[in-house]
């Protein structure tokens, strides 16, 4: 068999070592492979010529070669004999061929895509494959409207990604590492190795540490809490009440904002009716601004002096601006009632606004490349901590405030979008931002997954899949319903239910929700595929098997392009193959590299290629002579080859990929900091809630489904979660952070990693502080056992720390489990979440994870069955 | 004269631990051997409490106990003061674990692990252990050279020390914050005799101990 390898030689290091991708994180690292004469990988460093991320390494990319030569891989297709499926079921595998394996698995495809496409579920949180046009052309090819993003889609971006597209067109966003000066982190670790943009960010903002000031806002001392100037403890689940707080004071108290941005690059200055509804020009019907000397006129009349504040009259009914509207509506949060909430001192309130506001140099400029921007350097970064809650999209709509009332957003020091980062959009780097009618940033989603953003919102209807995506209007994902679906079927009118699933790279009995809901879900599945590398909790539950490649075995090419604004290049590269995989693949005769070479079996054999290359031509941008025939059936090594000259030009091939790889390119400072080069507006004042809120109630009443519409509203409030009332025993909160060595669920099995922890961050522990202790004789090391107000339960060790808030209980990691070479007597936290209506929120889809408990020793000689 | 030198920055530290790693598969140490770790401690009460992070790792001492200690000789200083174990000849005794006071120094036991010398690959359940068996001597000591291994290919090939990812410690290479630098303290104009200068000088740990250490901090919590 012809071999596919990346070159080991012409790298900075010498012979022996091959230029890849780390993809154990989200980071998508720059890496350097070392191969020794056993042709085993025994080292890796980071790509010292890898702008992203230095040539550093963190602790996982350092270990990422474990695996490789793990013994319980699997090696060949298997098919389960056993018809039962359960947690401890044995599946009794048996091999099967490839033929057989993807003969079965196409069959199912074309029975479902005949009934209806929607009902296959393609579940993967494999951010590599996903982010990639070529995972979307696959669903997109089946007939699909998109993968389904299990596990941390229940968690992270639900209040993130629609938010930043509708204020500044992005997916992820992060502080301006080279310019913030003042860092605010809510239930987030930006600074420590632990978020988005680690290695740069990490790098960057050692050299100046003295120079900023970053303050974690956590219910536990983090490890970005522990390296920070301040670590501001508060009660979990009441963040936005803080974040009010702070926008009362920055407003009506310290009246520190920026206007110019304000009145010209947000809805600030539109005016609202009594309605909630913007004031519109009868003609045009274009939104209406207060002109200081001529009264009424269209936002983009070109008026230089729109009132942000005041009431006015127009055609006898009375308007106030959106930002009056706001300063209004805050005016209830109070430091003292904030206080109360959060159990963050009044002073402390009052102090975090005053810094956050004068950190924010308003009036200042800086110049970069000759050119006269806004600096502006205070910001926040969010992600899961404020995000899995209850009233997830109002925490959103509240934190992002904070940047948008200082103008600091994609400028100099502001929070910084990442809006290249998605399907097809390598090299397509100027930013653009269709403006709506309103004059508002509406890119709205994009990529071939369902995540969407909140504005605009999308039309509502009968839910076609048990996701009920179209119940969730300004959603990014709609994950969790399918496990609310399982467990209340008649809840929502049963909508459709999958056919098949096909599991991909996501432990989703590990990483979603309670391992008995998720089992109880998969078992209603009538057929399962997986792909895994090894034998993971949910491979277990599947009817077929499909071995998977190590990510150093891989060529998965284009999707780590770092594209995100700030003073950094450009950078795009990917994965090689550094070492051959020994495993024999889908394809007789090819080296075995991707999963997607099993759904190009699968789409011939199901008859959708055409579907699929019509499909990858649209959303890889593709053009002449590059474009797939219709009708062509391409190895997945000719379709890399065509997809890679298109993007970056006809020398950068695949052979040119495997030689050298890596693309990088400087920025302008249009793509450095785009913000103050383009027209479209971001939003102060949700007005577009208002309208959705009530075709929204049209559509449930008409469906005789109940459904919950309260936070569809166009200011955001702080409402109480359903563990704030504190109901004794369970008058604690249980939460989870991460850890900066451990990413997703997979690290927990490396056993470099997991030897690391049980010395270092026990994972089998709990932390606990000393009164809550006391409280419940306890003492550091007692075998503790953690009951929610659910009944669920996990079994810990008692960590008595000053580290965490005494209403809490915290965990770490996303550990335990009963597969092969996991460790089960790690605190499996997602173990304790609730599926149900109480704990999950209908405007985002979040869930809610600040869950009620209680926490007790375990009398001596008592094990606790997991 | 050449005395090589590391100062770690530690108000830099995230305690991300990527050191940690970084020397064990660089030195293949065996899997319970942590020759860089970075420790971690409390301080203060709730609301005002925080937690420290220390990276550690063999201070290379001028007068190094642990030298003194040896009864075999294993224990050697080489003339560029890096303090190696020569585990051929060390016969155990582990007389240097007791004299060392920073805990530098690791004895290599086998505990009946699946990972035996001469296994196949698909047993092992770590390369870097896989490979500890080839690389140390079980029922030895062993310790971190600085990766002196690196230091002496660097100067073979004319790759800067320090500076040249080949010919710098791994524990320095991979550190996202840069808490690290590496270098000659004999030599005034020095990346490490200058960040000191830099920084009014630098501390080391446990100053009773009196072994003049050539491993120094700035910014010690």
């Amino acid at each position: 068999m012809e071999t596919v390898l990346g070159a080991r030689t012409g790298t900075t290091y010498g012979d022996g070592w091959v230029r890849s991708a780390c993809t154990i994180c989200m980071n998508r690292c720059g890496i350097l492979a070392h191969v020794n004469e056993d042709e085993v990988v025994d080292k890796i460093l980071g790509d010292p010529e890898n702008p992203h991320n230095h040539g550093r390494t963190c602790a996982k990319g350092d270990a990422g070669f474990e695996g490789l030569t793990d013994p319980d891989r699997i090696t060949t297709p298997l098919r389960r004999t056993n018809p039962d499926k359960g947690v401890g079921v044995d599946p009794g595998w048996v091999p099967i061929s490839w033929d057989e394996a993807l003969d079965e698995i196409a069959g199912h495809l074309r029975e479902t895509i005949a009934d209806d496409p929607e009902k296959i579920l393609y579940t993967s949180f494999d951010i590599y494959h996903l982010r990639g046009a070529l995972a979307a052309s696959w669903v997109t090819g089946l007939g699909m409207p998109g993968y389904s993003t299990w596990s941390a889609a229940i968690f992270c971006g639900n209040n993130v990604h629609g938010i930043l597209y509708m204020n500044q067109n992005a997916f992820e966003s992060n502080p301006d590492p080279i310019y913030s000066r003042y860092i605010l982190n809510f239930g987030a670790q930006f600074g420590s190795v632990v978020h988005y943009d680690t290695m740069h960010s990490t790098h960057e903002l050692s050299v100046r540490r003295s120079d900023v000031r970053m303050v974690s806002v956590d219910p536990v001392c983090s490890s970005a809490a522990a390296v920070a100037d301040e670590w501001v403890p508060i009660r979990p689940g009441t963040d936005a009440a803080l974040i009010l707080g702070m926008v009362d004071q920055l407003i009506n108290e310290l009246g520190i904002y920026d206007a110019e941005f304000l009145k010209n690059s947000t809805n600030a200055a539109y005016l609202v009716g009594s309605d909630g509804r913007y004031l519109r020009d009868p003609s045009t019907g274009k939104p209406l601004v207060w002109d200081e000397d001529n009264g009424p006129q269209p936002f983009d009349a070109g008026t230089g002096n729109a009132a942000l504040t005041g009431v006015f009259e127009v055609d006898g009914a009375e308007a106030r601006p959106g930002f009056q509207m706001l300063a209004d509506h805050v005016r209830s949060y109070t430091p003292e009632y904030v206080e109360s909430i959060t159990t963050v001192p009044a002073a402390t309130v009052r102090r975090l606004a005053k810094e956050f506001g004068e950190a924010a140099c308003i009036g200042e400029t800086i110049t970069i490349d000759g050119v006269e921007l806004p600096y502006r350097p205070a910001t926040v970064a969010w992600y899961r901590g404020l995000s899995a809650h209850k009233h997830s999209m109002l925490n959103g709509m509240a934190i992002i405030l904070l940047p948008t009332l200082i103008g600091g957003i994609d400028v100099p020091g502001g929070l910084l979008g990442d809006p290249w980062g998605l399907i097809g959009k390598v090299k397509d780097l100027e930013y653009t931002s269709k403006a709506s009618d309103d004059g508002l940033i509406s890119q709205g989603f994009i990529g071939g997954g369902r995540v969407g953003g909140l504005y605009p919102p999308r039309p509502t209807g009968p839910p076609k899949t048990t996701e009920m995506w179209e119940l969730l209007p300004c959603a990014p994902y709609g994950t969790v319903f399918s496990l609310l679906n399982s467990e209340e079927p008649e809840l929502f009118g049963a909508p459709p239910f999958p056919s098949m699933m096909i599991n991909f790279n996501s432990n989703m009995m590990k990483s979603s929700g309670p391992p008995e809901v998720v089992e109880r879900f998969i078992k209603r599945i009538p057929f399962v595929a997986a792909i895994a590398k090894r034998f993971e909790e949910t491979t277990l539950m599947a009817d077929i098997v499909l071995p998977d490649v190590h990510y150093l075995e891989r060529l998965t090419p284009l999707v780590y392009q770092h594209l995100a604004a700030g003073d950094s290049p450009h950078s795009a590269y990917g994965a090689k193959p550094v070492v051959q995989s020994s495993i024999e693949g889908p394809v007789p005769g090819e080296p075995y590299v991707d999963a997607m070479q099993i759904y190009l079996e699968l789409l011939r054999r199901a008859d959708r290629l055409p579907q699929f290359n019509e499909a990858f031509n649209n959303i890889a941008k593709m053009r002449e002579p590059y474009r797939l025939d219709p009708d062509g059936s391409y190895s997945y090594f000719e379709i890399c080859d065509r997809w890679l000259r298109n993007t970056l030009g006809d020398d950068k091939g695949l052979d040119w990929h495997l030689s050298d790889g890596l693309w990088t390119a400087d920025k302008t400072v249009v793509q450095k900091y785009p913000r103050p080069f383009f027209d479209a507006r971001a939003q102060v004042y949700c007005e577009f809630m208002v309208d959705t809120k009530q075709n929204l109630e049209n559509t449930v009443e008409e469906l005789g489904i109940p459904w919950e519409t309260d936070d569809y509203q166009p200011m955001p409030d702080w409402k109480p979660g359903p563990a704030y009332e504190r109901t004794a025993p369970y008058d604690l909160f249980v939460t989870n952070m991460k850890v900066p060595n451990h990413a997703l669920s997979h690290t927990h099995k490396n056993s470099i990693l997991s030897t690391l922890s049980n010395r270092h961050n026990d994972l089998k522990s709990v932390w606990i502080n000393p009164k809550t202790a006391a409280a419940r004789s306890i003492s550091h090391g007692d075998l503790v056992e953690i009951e929610t107000s659910g009944g669920r339960k996990q079994t810990a060790t008692a960590r008595v720390t000053q580290l965490v808030h005494p209403e809490v209980l915290a965990t770490q990691g996303c550990g335990g489990g009963w597969s092969s070479g996991s460790s089960g007597d790690e605190v499996n936290f997602n173990a304790l979440l609730n599926i149900d209506v109480e704990h999950i929120d209908f405007v985002s889809g979040a869930l809610d994870c600040a869950i009620a408990a209680d926490v007790r020793t375990v009398p001596a000689g008592r094990g606790v069955p997991r | 004269m050449t005395r090589w030198g590391m100062v770690i920055d530690a108000a830099r530290c995230v305690g991300c631990q990527a050191c940690t790693v970084a020397c064990k598969t660089e030195n293949q140490s065996p899997l319970d051997a942590w020759y860089a770790p970075v420790i971690e401690w409390e301080e203060g009460e709730f609301p005002d409490a925080t937690l420290n992070y220390l990276p550690v790792l063999c201070n290379h001492c001028e007068d190094a106990p642990c030298v003194t200690a040896c009864p075999s000789g294993a224990l050697k200083r080489r003339d560029d003061g890096i303090v190696i174990a020569d585990e051929d000849v060390c016969i155990g005794s582990r007389a240097c674990m007791t004299a060392c006071p920073y805990g530098a120094l690791h004895f290599f036991e086998d505990r009946g692990t699946v990972a035996v010398e001469g296994a196949p690959a698909e047993a092992s359940p770590s390369v870097p252990e896989r490979y500890a068996h080839q690389r140390h001597v079980r029922g030895a000591v062993s310790k971190c050279t600085y990766c002196s291994h690196k230091i002496d290919f660097g100067l073979e090939n004319g790759l800067e020390v320090g500076v040249h990812p080949l010919a710098t410690p791994a524990c320095v290479v991979t550190c996202p914050a840069e808490c690290r630098i590496f270098g000659d303290l004999d030599d005034p104009g020095s990346n490490v005799s200058r960040y000191l200068a830099d920084h009014g000088g630098g501390e080391v740990l446990r100053p009773d101990a009196k072994t003049l250490p050539s491993t120094q901090y700035v910014g010690l919590p």
